[in-house]
């Protein structure tokens, strides 16, 4: 495995274009979400939510943040986090945090 | 997704050694918290089926690390480790370290991690430190440096597991301002006091390592490796992006200690350990020296130097004729890395794999204990494909950066260093001499499916002309006939009868080489006279030059001629063409003190074009 030295953007939020060109915000939080929940990618739905998912649970969902924060290079407040209830959710804070960012 | 779904459809078929390489080649790529999460829950799966290590690791932390144990244990599995984990309560590594009978020494580990931070472990350093008289300052030093001593010995008495300390961190800023900067008493010194001492522990202890936390943080920047809020909220004090450089650190150390090491370095030459290709620039042309560009691979050669002090092995694997390439090794006045650094070489033109092969048997280790390292993507394909044990490191596009990715590279990580060590390549170096292994080819078919080449012949044009003319100047070693010309003397061949001169331009599934080879034919009555046939090095090798030679004779037989003719000129640089028309079924006709003339006659024979090979033309053939 490789290192990988990153310049960090400070806390605005800076969506990579690459993710922009290849697929819509929702199929990018669907794949993490397949990932961090072990469903496919199919069963999950903007209504997905702790109570849908058995293992969206409060570690999960720190995890969540993080991957989030991770792929989007930005910092999510608790304020965004409490409105992450479910995918749909969360795919408008993102909208919010990556509209705001490059206005 | 496609890689997550064939890792899933290999799991499903049961071949569990396609879905660890696929996993790897996921984590690879996205080494980040969610495919985290993926990798782990599969290769959890392929446990008992794939040979694993297995370690037990015991957390002792005085912060929230849950986040990043996915990561570790992603990154364990793809360096063959299963990890098992167990994580103790904040603040309670004091008291498991002491009790005989806690959780800790219940578990059993292999390997504990006492992970704590400045602020836990000596708090009023970090948050009171101003309130301080220096008489305090040093009591506080004292009393965090006992605590240490205290909770190593008990566990040295209770486990024999492997402990790794964490050393404190440094406060992004200050208490006292630059006043802190101005004696030898300050804060920075005060906890820099207590590391120092931390240092010494695995002097006095067998299997107590130290990692240097605080090292960790500067070299990834404090300001940007903590998040207050995260802190604030969940005790989480590291932002999302450094997770992974947590986990890569407790690799660094996780990986020699469960015996995960590499013996050797593999790499290549042109464009790895110089910029720029010997055998066409030569030895005043490649980029290697105190300036920049060259300072970026004499950068990667001093950290292959530092490799070397610590016993690994190194090795050459390049394409190239080798009196040019030992030229360089015994005399560029930029070089560090010297022939005798090099316990073995393979500098010739056969497929990299095999030449991984021998050079594994002639340093007597397994070719899963190598590390191969290359600029050329289609090489590290070809060596993943046909030797999936050999570690292989993608360099990332800017070579100013590869000196760091070995320094960072944990299966270089030795823990321990014996004098052995040092000397080890002068043994092999012995060895050497000795063992000349015969070449033997294995099959290559398989790679050129793999690589999905698409091959377009065109007639040099207006846009194509200059690169033409330069590829005749500066190819030298495929190159059979070595005839220079300029763009003006291309040009005029154009225009004069019977002329032909085309292009050749390849793609592969990693890309486009762009303009790589030409052809200039000329036609004389029966005859179509090959004038010159050249390939760009970097697509020898590949069967390119055959699909080519069989598009000029199907296009020759096309305008009537029968037969095809064609002179091998030798020059000190084409080697790698001496072979190629009595490989392709051509008689010589005639030899002189200038070179060998050959034929072949398009009535009753074909040249055809490799089936892996997709070849198009812009011209009829």
């Amino acid at each position: 495995m490789i290192s990988r030295f990153r310049v960090r953007n400070g806390s605005s939020c800076t969506q990579k274009s690459e993710h922009k060109l290849t697929s819509s915000l929702f199929e990018q939080v669907r794949t993490i979400a397949s990932d961090l929940f072990d469903v496919a990618p199919e069963g999950i739905t903007a209504e997905s939510s702790p109570e849908t998912l058995e293992k969206w649970d409060s570690v999960q969902h720190l995890s969540l943040v993080l991957a989030l924060e991770e792929r989007f290079h930005c910092q999510l407040t608790p304020e965004e986090i409490e409105h992450m209830h479910n995918i749909g959710g969360v795919v408008r804070v993102l909208e919010g945090k990556l509209q705001s960012a490059s206005g | 997704m496609e890689l997550r779904q064939k890792v899933s459809q290999d799991i499903a078929k049961g071949d569990v050694q396609a879905a660890a390489r696929g996993l790897a080649e996921l984590w690879r790529r996205e080494s980040g918290p969610a495919a985290a999460a993926f990798v782990v829950s599969r290769f959890e799966k392929l446990v008992g089926e794939i040979p694993l290590v297995e370690q037990k690791a015991a957390f002792l932390r005085s912060f929230t690390v849950e986040p990043v144990l996915p990561l570790l244990r992603a990154a364990a599995f793809s360096s063959g480790i299963n990890l098992t984990l167990q994580v103790g309560d904040f603040n309670a590594y004091a008291q498991e370290m002491l009790d005989a009978e806690s959780a800790l020494y219940r578990f059993k580990p292999n390997l504990a991690i006492l992970a704590v931070q400045t602020c836990d472990v000596a708090p009023d350093l970090w948050v009171q430190y101003t309130d301080l008289k220096p008489a305090a300052v040093a009591s506080a030093v004292r009393r965090a440096v006992e605590s240490f001593q205290q909770w190593v010995h008990a566990f040295r008495e209770r486990s024999q597991a492997n402990l790794v300390i964490h050393t404190l961190e440094q406060p992004i800023l200050p208490s006292a301002g630059v006043i802190d900067g101005q004696s030898a008493g300050g804060q920075s010194a005060a906890i820099e006091d207590i590391n120092r001492e931390l240092r010494r522990l695995p002097e006095q202890y067998r299997g107590v390592y130290v990692l240097d936390y605080d090292a960790l943080v500067a070299r990834y920047g404090r300001l940007g490796w903590h998040d207050e809020r995260k802190w604030r909220t969940a005790r989480m004090p590291l932002a999302a992006e450094h997770l992974i450089h947590l986990a890569q650190e407790w690799l660094r150390f996780l990986v020699p200690l469960s015996g995960r090491t590499a013996k050797a370095l593999v790499v290549d030459l042109d464009d790895t350990l110089w910029g720029g290709i010997i055998g066409e620039d030569g030895i005043e042309g490649i980029q290697l020296g105190a300036e920049y560009p060259g300072s970026a691979y004499q950068a990667l050669q001093r950290a292959m130097l530092d490799l070397y002090q610590r016993g690994i092995l190194l090795a050459i694997c390049s394409k190239n004729n080798r009196d040019d390439a030992m030229e360089v090794l015994e005399s560029h006045p930029g070089m560090l890395l010297r022939p005798p650094h090099f316990a073995a070489m393979r500098i010739n033109w056969n497929d990299k794999a095999q030449n991984l092969r021998e050079i594994a048997a002639e340093l007597n280790i397994g070719t899963d204990t190598l590390v191969f390292f290359d600029d050329n993507p289609a090489e590290r394909e070809q060596v993943r494909n046909s030797l999936p044990q050999v570690a292989i490191i993608d360099p990332p596009g800017d070579p100013l950066s590869w000196a760091a990715v070995l320094r960072n590279y944990p299966a270089f990580e030795r823990l321990t260093l014996s004098p052995e060590d040092q000397q080890r390549t002068i043994f092999y170096l012995a060895e050497r001499e000795r063992s000349q292994a015969a070449h033997s080819f294995g099959s290559k078919e398989d790679f050129y499916r793999f690589l999905e080449q698409r091959v377009e012949v065109a007639p040099v044009c207006s846009a194509t002309l200059d690169r033409v003319a330069q590829l005749t100047q500066k190819t030298n070693q495929f190159n059979l006939t070595t005839h220079r010309y300029d763009a003006q003397q291309i040009a005029g061949l154009t225009k004069s009868p019977g002329w032909q001169v085309l292009s050749l331009r390849v793609q592969d599934r990693f890309g486009d080489h762009g303009l790589v080879g030409v052809a200039i034919t000329c036609d004389k009555n029966e005859v179509c006279e090959i004038d010159t046939f050249l390939l760009s090095c970097r697509v020898i090798g590949r069967t390119v030059e055959t699909a080519l030679l069989s598009f000029l004779a199907q296009s020759a037989l096309a305008r009537g001629r029968r037969q095809l003719a064609g002179w091998f000129l030798p020059t000190a640089k084409n080697e790698p063409a001496r072979e190629f028309y009595a490989q392709h079924g051509f008689s010589m006709q005639t030899q002189n003190g200038e070179g060998s003339l050959w034929t072949f006659d398009l009535s009753d024979q074909q040249i055809p074009c490799p089936e892996w090979i997709q070849l198009h033309a812009e011209i009829g053939a």
